[in-house]
């Protein structure tokens, strides 16, 4: 357990001092004030669109530094024999927990920062509310499950590259997969609507992941649903952590 | 006294000479392209289908309705590139159209879309027909019956009108006196028996006593408006014309006294021998 948290520790201090995480941090900020703008061409909705947009750009900036970091951070301790040195020293099953817990803290560290930015610019224009600070949560889960999926295809690829696509491909496929199928339900044959949603189910549901359409308007869900949410996306984590340690174990670094 | 020397040697200074008659030059051809070959460029008045846009998911759901809601503002401004206003609405409409479809909840692009844009007769009928279509996607919202209603009024439609604010009166949220206003336009649509029937049912069903005060003030208001205009009619079986004035009534014995207006201004006859209230 003390490895797990060396290791985690370890990728959280490297995580914060790379570049991606100051990069995408300061064009956050920047996002935000652009959003003020947009707020204000937004006559008569400037509370909603200020509120929406904000929660959007977290959500996207904290996705792209989740995928890219944790590839390339992945990558270079592979090329630099880094990944060997841990390897002689922990468990693979400590290292990969480890990664996976020092990433997840680095978003959650992110997803803090940039509330707190979002919060101050919201406060300015007298557009907070605490429903939108309550809607990063089901964010951060969902990035937990691209930071998972982003690692287990940089165990299975050799190039970041291709780690890097597929990450970004899955996700997209889980975001547009409940308009698939609805409109599967709507014109598919029936064997086209089992398909269709057998892959939504087994694809992570990351529009049961969004409640920023409702926190903008100041409402939210009930308890029970944050509840089933975290389990459901705790469920998912070890599944795909189960698959991590396999694929890892019983590859050569 | 050498170092300072190698800072402003001559290979240094011509550098930077070349380097600053580079950048002189590349601007000057910057100003003359953009003076001598400035195209003028079209605006491309086109947006994809709805259903594309739906297809985005719902975690970018609401932003894109966002842009789209801001596209539409900004739509507004386009009419010159127009030559017809009916072209003109389509795509101010287009814009909200797809922003509230994508977030019905979007309520001040229905107001755009249906209420700004109505600036003749048409604009009007075309953003009754938009509000018309954003009440099914958005039932519970009291202010969008309003601004049908608010359209029909205009158009001097008074009973649509007073079926749309009756509408909005009873959804959630409205504003209290919406209850009771509707009553003007069946005035105004000459139908105050009407008006009578709705205030008696409003008044079993208000408990307020500030409201009850006032639809009990327009309830009496319309009940002594039916009885004058009864009191017309009976004098034009009797004389085969009509009363000038309502004073002529009170002449020929057909009431004691002009009764007082307990809402407007007094009541008077006006040329199409109907009662009216003075406001």
């Amino acid at each position: 357990m003390r490895g797990v948290f060396s290791i985690a520790l370890l990728n959280f201090k490297e995580g914060l001092r790379n570049k991606f995480f100051i990069g995408v941090a300061f064009f956050l900020i920047f996002y935000l004030l652009f959003c003020s703008f947009l707020g204000k061409l937004s006559v008569g909705e400037t509370e909603k669109v200020l509120r929406d947009t904000g929660l959007v750009g977290i959500e996207i900036t904290a996705i792209f530094l989740v995928i890219f970091s944790i590839i390339f951070s992945f990558y270079q301790e592979k090329n630099t024999k880094i990944l060997e040195f841990y390897l002689s020293n922990f468990k693979k099953t400590t290292y990969l927990t480890g990664k996976l817990i020092g990433y997840g803290f680095l978003s959650l560290f992110y997803i803090f920062l940039a509330g707190l930015v979002l919060s101050l610019i919201l406060s300015s224009y007298k557009a907070f509310n605490f429903a939108c600070l309550i809607a990063l949560y089901p964010m951060f889960l969902k990035i937990l499950i691209v930071m998972c999926l982003s690692l287990t295809f940089s165990c299975l690829f050799s190039s970041p590259i291709i780690a890097l696509f597929s990450s970004f491909f899955l996700f997209f496929a889980s975001q547009v997969c409940p308009s698939a199928l609805e409109l599967a339900n709507k014109y598919g044959k029936p064997f086209q609507k089992t398909m269709i949603k057998a892959i939504y189910h087994l694809l992570p549901n990351m529009d049961k992941l969004d409640i920023k359409y409702l926190a903008v308007r100041d409402k939210l869900p009930s308890l029970d649903y944050f509840l089933f949410i975290t389990l459901y996306v705790l469920v998912y984590i070890v599944f795909l952590w189960s698959i991590n340690v396999v694929i890892f174990r019983n590859k050569e670094y | 006294m050498e170092h300072k020397c190698s800072y402003f040697s001559k290979q240094r200074i011509l550098i930077s000479l070349i380097f600053g008659l580079f950048i002189l030059t590349i601007v000057k051809y910057s100003i003359f392209i953009q003076e001598n070959f400035s195209f003028k460029r079209e605006k491309l008045f086109y947006l994809l289908p709805i259903e594309c846009f739906r297809l985005s998911g719902n975690s970018l759901r609401g932003f894109i309705a966002d842009i789209f809601y801001i596209k539409g503002i900004l739509a507004i401004s386009d009419r010159i590139y127009f030559k017809k206003a009916s072209e003109w609405i389509e795509w101010v409409q287009k814009n909200f159209e797809i922003a509230v479809s994508l977030d019905p909840y979007l309520v001040q692009g229905y107001f755009f879309a249906g209420i700004v844009v109505g600036r003749n007769k048409e604009g009007i009928k075309r953003g009754i027909d938009f509000l018309k279509k954003g009440l099914k996607l958005n039932p519970y919202e009291w202010r969008i019956p309003y601004w049908i209603g608010f359209n029909y009024y205009q158009l001097g439609e008074f009973l649509k009108a007073a079926y749309y604010y009756k509408k909005a009166s009873i959804l959630p949220n409205s504003p209290k006196f919406l209850k009771s206003n509707v009553v003007m336009f069946y005035y105004q649509a000459q139908k105050p028996e009407l008006g009578i029937v709705y205030l008696e049912g409003l008044l079993k069903s208000v408990r307020d006593p500030a409201q009850l005060k006032w639809i009990k003030r327009k309830l009496e208001w319309l009940k002594k408006i039916v009885f004058l205009e009864e009191k017309v009619k009976e004098f034009k079986k009797l004389y085969q014309r009509f009363p000038q004035s309502l004073e002529e009534l009170v002449e020929k014995g057909l009431i004691k006294e002009i009764p007082k207006d307990t809402f407007g201004k007094g009541y008077y006859l006006d040329q199409k021998a109907r009662i009216r209230s003075k406001f």
